[in-house]
């Protein structure tokens, strides 16, 4: 009884390692929900108990994320920054996890970590918190988010070169894992918000500080800010007015989907199937060949499955305000965060490449070569029904090995795609601001009247408005 | 039995990965120095305030105004700017200092902005629910001479695991009436954070 015990030894341990994707289908109500912008519905739909399964224990950060955004989206600032700060904490913390546990991301499909959070989710969280800070009329507390934001980002690839030095002095490690680069080093956006709080409370000098850095952001990181920066005004506004700062956030950040390598090897044959999801999250064939290779043994299964970020293009090309029922302006785009989302991304690529590979060779040599003795002593024994045992076994480890490498494609669901913003002077009172947001061919897509509010000159006058189509 | 081996350390692994940990309290001296994540914390107030309250009771302020005006300065906590990347509640340090600087018995002290706030209230409600020989007349809070504010600043460096974090707290002293600044205090921390290792 070697054969099976070994078989069924396989097979429990690749199925341990496989477990199924949350993805999609758990969210189906909330997507609902936001798409109708009911983003207290969603928020509570995915924390109402009975849809704990949503995410799994691994994947806390995401739930903190993906709440703090909706009750960002509802205007409920606390709510909000609680999830924000929880969802902060727990990516540093599973950072931390992932730096000394270099030896089992190796071994262990990435999907069953912690979710460690995407880069531009550590960097833009920070952002929405300010912004709740600035609802909530905590000046300061806002500044303090714009300079972790700032933070983070002197020290990202640092991050990622720690966790790339990590991994290779794992004693699992074969080769080196080079730390990925990124252009990314400085946030228009940030600098524009930390300009906007230092504007209104006169410091013109540190204003005009704020604005040479946006400057710069577009001149030095033209693969991110392929577009013009806007034009902006560090002065106060004049006695009786105020500058009103409205930063409008359009579509949604990028997706992850899986791009499949299935290598099976025959007698002298080597037979390859690549494959990329659609976008209803269906496996589609994207090329296959088979190579004539003399001398290569039957038998060898190897699935690779690798998260690739796409772009999902905003139906948003011009974003116009008016204040009291009258146009003021237009925003200017001022930060593509999916384009920052897709070049942070390539940070761990390389690393998330090896571990893979690794992980696909390692199981498929162990499966292939079970898969060969269980063949090899049925046919010795002459037993047909062990045979068969030994066949239907086959075809079962195969099967465990292509559903235990799964690519990992976590990441926030309701996160914006761009951030455009505008600076209008008002006269000082209390006003009603609409944002209206339109399509390439001038239709109306979605027009935000934002509560009626008063503007006064001591305070920093910025809102923003959402439309994530 | 090679690959029951690997299979062995990966099911091992995974367990490892679910292993749930206990959580024990105990108590220790307010005045214990407990550095945990590297954060501001209630060690680096304490060493703000300490540091504050010995530099400004030393400096010749409070005798050159007592002695021109023949009374104890009267100060007002003003606004301390967090510009810092971290959440810093300032009153930590600021309550520390109106207490030390109190009871030292040469300065007075009133109420800040925001405390004035319930306090006028308060007096606002005793003029049409107190007693006449009890309520306390409108209009006769004492004028502060100074005012107390000030700025939290911090720079960040890391490389190879190490990180460096950097404060620095300023607090002045305005004059009310002149706008001169008698007093400028500095409190500097520097702390060095090794990235923790997890222990499952």
């Amino acid at each position: 009884m070697r054969i099976p015990n070994l078989l069924v030894v396989t097979l429990v341990a690749l199925f341990l390692v496989s477990c199924a994707t949350t993805r999609n289908n758990a969210f189906v109500q909330a997507d609902s929900a936001v798409a109708a912008r009911q983003y207290q519905a969603a928020a509570k739909s995915l924390e109402a108990k009975g849809n704990q399964s949503n995410y799994s224990d691994r994947d806390q950060v995401l739930k903190q994320l993906d709440t703090a955004m909706l009750y960002h989206l509802d205007d409920q600032a606390a709510a909000s920054t609680s999830r924000f700060d929880a969802a902060e904490r727990l990516i540093e913390d599973n950072y931390t996890k992932s730096l000394t546990n270099a030896a089992a991301s190796f071994v262990v499909n990435d999907y069953l970590l912690d979710y460690p959070g995407e880069a531009y989710e550590d960097l833009y969280l920070n952002v929405f918190k300010a912004l709740d800070y600035l609802g909530l009329g905590q000046g300061d507390d806002a500044f303090v988010e714009i300079n972790r934001l700032n933070d983070k980002l002197n020290l990202l690839e640092d991050k990622y070169a720690r966790l790339a030095a990590s991994m290779n002095s794992a004693p699992e490690a074969r080769g080196s894992v080079q730390p990925g680069k990124t252009e990314f080093h400085n946030s228009a956006l940030a600098r524009y918000l930390s300009l906007a709080l230092y504007r209104a409370e006169g410091s013109t000098d540190n204003a005009a500080i704020d604005l040479d850095k946006l400057r710069q952001a577009f001149a030095t990181q033209r693969n991110l800010y392929a577009f013009a920066p806007p034009r902006l005004d560090v002065t106060p506004a004049p006695d009786g007015s105020v500058r009103l700062s409205v930063v409008g956030f359009t579509g949604r950040s990028p997706a992850k989907r899986a791009s499949t390598l299935r290598i099976r090897t025959g007698e002298n044959t080597i037979s390859v199937t690549s494959e990329v999801e659609d976008s209803r999250g269906r496996l589609q064939q994207t090329g296959s060949f088979t190579l004539r290779v003399s001398g290569v043994r039957s038998g060898y299964n190897f699935k690779a499955q690798l998260p690739e970020m796409y772009l999902r293009p905003s139906m948003v090309a011009r974003i116009g305000v008016s204040v009291d029922g009258k146009a003021v302006g237009s925003l200017q785009l001022l930060e593509r965060m999916d384009a920052i989302a897709l070049d942070t991304f390539n940070l761990g690529k390389q690393s998330t490449l090896i571990k893979t590979v690794l992980r696909t060779v390692s199981k498929g040599i162990l499966a292939g070569a079970a898969n060969n003795k269980a063949r090899e002593l049925a046919a010795n024994s002459g037993n047909s029904a062990l045979n068969l045992l030994a066949q239907v076994g086959t075809l079962a480890a195969d099967a465990a090995v292509d559903a235990s490498e799964q690519a990992d494609l976590r990441s926030a669901r309701y996160f914006p795609g761009q951030a455009w913003v505008g600076d209008f002077v008002i006269p000082e009172g209390p006003h009603s601001v609409t944002v209206d947001y339109h399509s390439a061919d001038g239709r109306l897509l979605y027009l935000e009247a934002l509560p009626r509010r008063n503007y006064s000159a001591s305070e920093p006058n910025i809102v923003d408005s959402f439309d994530l189509e | 039995m090679r690959s029951a081996g690997v299979l062995l350390f990966v099911g091992v692994l995974l367990l490892l990965g679910s292993c749930t940990t206990t959580r024990s309290v105990s108590r220790v001296s307010a005045d214990t120095a407990v550095d945990l994540s590297g954060r501001w914390n209630d060690t680096d107030a304490q060493q703000t305030a300490q540091a504050m309250i010995d530099d400004v009771l030393k400096r010749g302020w409070i005798a050159d105004f007592t002695a021109e005006n023949q009374r104890k300065p009267v100060l007002i906590i003003g606004e301390v700017r967090n510009r810092s990347s971290e959440h810093i509640e300032t009153l930590v340090f600021t309550k520390s200092l109106e207490r030390e600087l109190i009871n030292a018995g040469k300065v007075k002290f009133v109420a800040s902005k925001t405390e004035r706030v319930a306090v006028q209230d308060e007096l606002m409600a005793q003029q049409s629910q107190t007693s006449l020989d009890t309520v306390k007349r409108l209009g006769q809070e004492t004028g502060a001479d100074f005012y107390l504010s000030g700025v939290i600043t911090s720079v960040i460096d890391a490389i190879e695991g190490q990180k460096v974090v950097y404060y620095k707290v300023n607090l002045e002293l305005t004059n009310i009436e002149t706008s001169e600044k008698v007093w400028i205090g500095e409190k500097q921390i520097k702390k060095i954070v090794d990235q923790a290792k997890f222990k499952f």
